[in-house]
């Protein structure tokens, strides 16, 4: 047990250097904006008096450094700065959206590995036959359409001619369905594309001679012996890219006005709200790393090969 | 058991042998590929019976295995495809069963052991449960009964801790473990015939005996017919009853192993023993003669041959070899022997 506490928190400390790094950068990234802060802040009319002082206050005439370390010192109080569009902690108006982009981002997980994978099987049971073509080009076809698009496609489908769905808002579980299938679509594809591969190769392996030799048919050969060897790589590519899916429903939050976080980042973003696009930048940052680190430990697990090293 | 040929040899084996529980003829199979067919074995004919032990021998690539995986179907088709012959197990011809009915049949009826049990076992799934599946599957038992059934069986294969290497994997075991799980799937379903797939070949020499007198001593237990693949002459000596020497996908020689290692009549395996170190003295009255290699390679099996496939290596090749196809003589001692030259050479003094 012991290697693997020690891998653990080899890990650990690996994220929350890279955590750090990624503040850093973003903070300097933020600094480098165009554009004069307060005088945004202070709105048209106001005088060049009012934004000195806004400036003043918001501590933007300190150097850069000083800048940065108070805003690191902040961030490590859990002090994510000062919005002032809403003129408080931006932290609760944060929280307040992670379930709607949470369940967002669930969906689409669940429609890669309800979609994703068995497509792949079927590709791979019936390789080089028409499914495994249909299949092949659809794949194509999705990862060369950009989700906002397929996302337009999909509104004045479903639910401007058709009426079938609602076009925007968070209202029932099938306000769901458009923006997870959008956002998904390229994940979907990608997974089936992948698991198409690894079916094959693991088809033509000599475990499952054996299978076949015992007297198994085809689908309990799939099902039962081929689908786990499967699994191990593609589970850890749907979790490592469950990280971009976050950067997708940026878009697609727009898009459908999803009630999420993206949303509010691309809404602070307008608006010159610093404290909130940098905090959802930060909090995107910090589940990507989390995401992955639970994708490696998910991998150990799984991997009974792996387990023992 | 192992049943000795039987004395009246003398009139040809088939004759008044007990009804074969495998009979083989004129097997081929063919490999096609987009730009060329493979002739992987051509009209190949035999029959085991039960207890006894046959052997197939020959160099790699000259169809051993393909003979093997052919009987139940088990090659991947396409690109493989039986283009003739029939296999009799217990008087009905396999290659004309459904897949349905062949999948009934692998496990209790014929089951195989295979070369390399890295990778021939599935790496993500427990041993236990990789023994215990065809009992599930062939006799429907449930869960326990078939994982009972496969705590029993590790035991015949003598492998201590049973309890413990139900729940392992196949990488926590050394390569001589991992063989005798193999051999315990096979088994499992107490077959009527055992195929074993050059069983030893991925394995340490002290393992390799250890692997076959358990093969040999389960085959006693059970009176199963085996069928034993090997390129080990020294293999075949000590545990085969009769065995069928092939080259180029042909049948070259076929008899008691006895009768073939003391007096081998076709040039191939004359070559064959003379390549072998230890067997010497007792294939040859001329115990100084060296070790020899066969020279040349064995042929491209991609168009059929006029002649003798082996002639072009041959030492006693005469002109008539390289046009005419080969003759199977047969001999009074039970052997066969597709050789032009054999016809002259009639019985052992």
């Amino acid at each position: 047990m012991k290697p693997a506490l020690r891998f653990l928190a080899l890990r650990i400390l690996r994220a929350i250097a890279i955590a750090f790094a990624v503040v850093t950068i973003i903070f300097f990234l933020f600094s480098l904006v165009p554009g004069d802060q307060a005088a945004y802040l202070a709105g048209p009319g106001s005088t060049q008096a009012e934004i000195d002082r806004l400036r003043e206050s918001l501590g933007l005439n300190d150097p850069v450094l000083i800048q940065y370390f108070r805003h690191v010192a902040g961030l490590l109080q859990g002090d994510f700065g000062t919005s002032e569009v809403y003129k408080s902690d931006p932290l609760p108006f944060i929280i307040e959206r992670i379930p709607a982009t949470l369940a967002l981002t669930a969906a689409a997980i669940g429609l890669t590995v309800v979609i994703g994978i068995p497509a792949g099987l079927i590709a791979a049971m019936f390789h080089a036959r028409l499914p495994d073509l249909a299949i092949s080009v659809s794949v194509v076809a999705l990862l060369a359409v950009p989700n906002f698009w397929l996302g337009l496609l999909l509104l004045s489908f479903f639910s401007v001619q058709l009426g079938w769905l609602p076009s925007f808002g968070f209202s029932s579980p099938a306000a769901l369905i458009l923006p997870s299938l959008a956002l998904a679509a390229r994940l979907i594809a990608l997974v089936a594309r992948m698991t198409r591969g690894v079916t094959i190769d693991e088809l033509g392996k000599d475990y499952v001679r054996t299978a076949r030799s015992k007297g198994l048919g085809r689908i309990t050969i799939l099902l039962r012996h081929v689908l786990r060897n499967v699994m191990i790589p593609t589970l850890t590519v749907i979790g490592l890219q469950t990280g971009y899916l976050l950067g997708g429903s940026v878009v697609i939050e727009r898009l459908f006005a999803w009630p999420g976080i993206g949303d509010l980042m691309i809404n602070a973003i307008g608006q010159r709200d610093y404290a909130v696009a940098q905090a959802v930048t930060i909090l995107f940052v910090i589940a990507f790393l989390i995401i992955n680190l639970i994708v490696e430990l998910l991998y150990v697990l799984i991997n009974p090969r792996m387990r023992a090293a | 058991m192992r049943t000795e040929p039987e004395p009246a040899a003398a009139n040809g084996v088939a004759a008044d042998a007990p009804k074969p529980l495998l009979d083989v003829r004129n097997l081929t199979v063919r490999f096609e590929m987009l730009r060329r067919t493979v002739h992987a074995v051509s009209g190949v004919s035999f029959s085991v019976r039960e207890g006894e032990t046959y052997a197939i021998v020959g160099e790699s690539g000259c169809g051993k295995s393909v003979t093997a995986l052919s009987l139940l179907k088990l090659l991947s088709m396409p690109p493989a495809r039986i283009t003739n012959g029939s296999v009799y197990f217990d008087g009905q011809d396999l290659l004309e069963l459904s897949e349905t009915r062949l999948q009934d049949l692998r496990g209790p009826a014929v089951s195989y052991v295979f070369q390399e049990p890295m990778t021939s076992l599935n790496p993500s799934m427990k041993i236990g449960w990789q023994i215990a599946e065809s009992c599930k599957k062939h006799f429907g038992m449930n869960r326990e009964q078939a994982l009972a059934r496969a705590r029993e069986v590790l035991q015949q294969v003598q492998l201590p801790d049973a309890d413990e290497r139900l729940d392992s994997y196949p990488h926590q075991l050394s390569g001589g473990m991992r063989q005798r799980i193999m051999i315990a799937i096979a088994i499992v379903c107490s077959p009527r015939l055992l195929i074993a797939d050059e069983p030893t070949t991925a394995l340490d020499v002290t393992i390799q005996a250890q692997i076959l007198d358990l093969l040999s001593d389960l085959q006693k237990r059970t009176g199963a017919g085996m069928i034993l693949i090997t390129h080990d002459l020294a293999v075949v000596a000590e545990y085969a009853d009769r065995m069928m020497v092939m080259y180029a996908g042909r049948k070259v020689e076929e008899g008691p192993v006895d009768a073939i290692l003391s007096n081998p009549r076709h040039p191939y395996t004359r070559g064959l023993l003379q390549a072998v170190p230890r067997l010497g003295s007792s294939l040859s009255e001329n115990s100084g003669r060296s070790l020899s290699e066969i020279p040349g390679i064995v042929p491209l099996l991609d168009r059929p041959f006029i002649g003798c496939p082996f002639a072009p290596r041959c030492e006693s090749a005469i002109e008539r070899c390289r046009s005419e196809s080969p003759p199977t003589v047969e001999f009074a001692d039970g052997c066969q022997s597709a050789c032009i030259l054999s016809e002259s050479m009639g019985a052992p003094e």
